[in-house]
């Protein structure tokens, strides 16, 4: 009799509670299952956003053609327009630059002709200017690698084979190349810097200068005064 | 030997899961005559029919969920494999770090470009301190600047307000000068840092380039933050030139109006 019920206890044991946790599972693992694939990852929600970045990057790509679709390039003289199209285009040819440089803006003049301040004045204005022209090279073409990037990181998810998970990859990327254009960013504010506290050294000597010539002129007149 | 048993059905009764499915098992596994010496014999027409019940409870109430619950974990593994992390996609999203170290090599192999462009002494040495983008060299800057730009006048020619302003000019000037040195050695650090983050980028798994991700969001904000440092200095400056400006036109004025006072003055000894 007790055998008889002991089995009925296991038989109502499994019926009733395995039985029923396990349904209770089934149906917590049937709604993770749709969770993810109708609420979470729907194949056709990540084909429709496969489509908005193909949509997206050809539609912008050609609004941004339209707007740089006019050369903006000005010039009219033969010594100018060289200039132009080199500062323009990015050149890295640094002689060529220098070159065409010294032909619009002229070239220091001789010993004879300045005094060594405003040779000294001449120079420098010359150098970090044209330090700042061969820099724009180098900055273009930074433009380009940054360009590129994000072209490639947009190919990447129009790629009938890429897939959500692999998303932080191409997202750690756009902001590892952010980071790198914000320095090159700080790169070109830094040669603007110079450029600009080179600007206020140069007239701060012009100030210096006119000290030193009323000085010296002092100095004439009292000898003048002196003789007389 | 009565109390044994009571402990026993109690003990089963607290547990009784667990005590089902070693019930089940002993008499499902041991062999047969090991079983005999233990229970009742099996033919026992109420062990059998128990047995037998709960068999084909298992099967139906057990076994039926059991494979509903392996045909939907199989499916949730080849969604997750084939369409949300499939491996190829995954490999393919992480050549992409590979790019990003690559331009990083590239970014510095232009901004160790030479782009000096003095000719004459003074100049030439200041250009190269400036573009040095060596930290060390900020206080070098001092020397090389007052070789070209000169230095401040002495007391006796000039007045107070004109040393000033010379002064303060050529303290913004050579600080900008300063900045753009440490400007430049920072855009190393930073491209230094998103050359490291990519090696890990290359190494981490998809579950774990959310957290490289976090990292390079990190080194993006501390990178906006330089640039608006940066940009700062820049304000420094103008609003020095400005200023500068200024108080030039209020020198004019002031040394206009001491001008005629002394013309009167001549005219009244007159």
């Amino acid at each position: 009799m007790q055998l008889a019920n002991l089995l009925k206890t296991i038989y109502e044991i499994i019926k009733d509670d395995l039985g029923k946790v396990l349904d209770q599972i089934t149906e917590l693992t049937q709604w993770f299952n749709d969770y993810y694939q109708l609420v979470l990852f729907p194949k056709k929600a990540i084909e429709a956003v496969r489509g908005f970045v193909d949509w997206m990057s050809g539609y912008f790509q050609s609004l941004i053609n339209q707007v740089l679709r006019f050369p903006i390039m000005s010039s009219t003289l033969p010594a100018t327009q060289p200039l132009e199209a080199l500062v323009r285009n990015g050149s890295l040819d640094f002689n060529q630059l220098s070159q065409a440089y010294r032909n619009v803006y002229g070239s220091i003049p001789p010993i004879a002709d300045a005094s060594p301040l405003d040779r000294n004045l001449i120079d420098v204005d010359d150098a970090l200017a044209l330090n700042s022209i061969k820099s724009l090279g180098i900055h273009e073409a930074s433009l380009t690698l940054s360009l590129g990037t994000a072209n490639e990181i947009e190919d990447k998810i129009k790629d009938p084979e890429s897939a959500p998970g692999a998303a932080p990859f191409l997202s750690t990327a756009g902001t590892l190349a952010s980071l790198q254009t914000q320095a090159m960013i700080q790169k070109m504010i830094a040669a603007q810097l110079r450029q600009e506290a080179a600007l206020l050294a140069h007239r701060n000597t012009l100030l210096k200068r006119d000290v030193i010539l009323a000085s010296q002129m002092r100095g004439h007149i009292t000898n003048l005064l002196k003789q007389k | 030997m009565r109390k044994p048993i009571r402990n026993c059905i109690s003990w089963t009764r607290q547990h009784k899961i667990l005590a089902s499915l070693v019930l089940f098992l002993v008499l499902v596994l041991a062999p047969h005559r090991t079983h005999s010496q233990l229970l009742p014999d099996p033919c026992c027409p109420i062990l059998s029919a128990g047995l037998s019940a709960i068999a084909d409870l298992l099967k139906t109430v057990v076994g039926v969920p059991l494979a509903e619950i392996q045909r939907i974990q199989d499916e949730i593994n080849k969604y997750q494999r084939e369409v949300i992390w499939p491996l190829e996609a995954i490999n393919r999203a992480k050549q992409l770090a590979g790019r990003v170290s690559g331009m990083v090599s590239t970014l510095k192999g232009y901004i160790q470009m030479t782009v000096n462009s003095a000719t004459l002494v003074q100049p030439l040495q200041l250009e190269k301190t400036l573009l040095s983008r060596a930290p060390n060299l900020v206080n070098q800057v001092t020397t090389d600047y007052a070789a070209v730009y000169q230095t401040l006048p002495p007391p006796e020619d000039a007045p107070i307000e004109m040393r000033n302003l010379i002064d303060m000019n050529d303290a913004i000037a050579m600080g900008a000068m300063k900045r753009a040195i440490q400007i430049d050695a920072m855009v190393e650090v930073q491209l230094q840092a998103a050359d490291t983050i990519a090696g890990e980028l290359s190494r981490a798994t998809a579950g774990t380039a959310l957290m490289v991700e976090a990292q390079a969001t990190a080194w993006l904000v501390r990178s906006n933050a330089y640039t608006q440092w940066a940009l700062s200095e820049l304000m420094r400056v103008r609003s020095a030139q400005l200023a500068s400006e200024g108080a030039e036109m209020k020198f004019g004025v002031s040394t206009t109006r001491d001008k005629r006072q002394d013309v009167q003055q001549m005219l009244k000894e007159k």
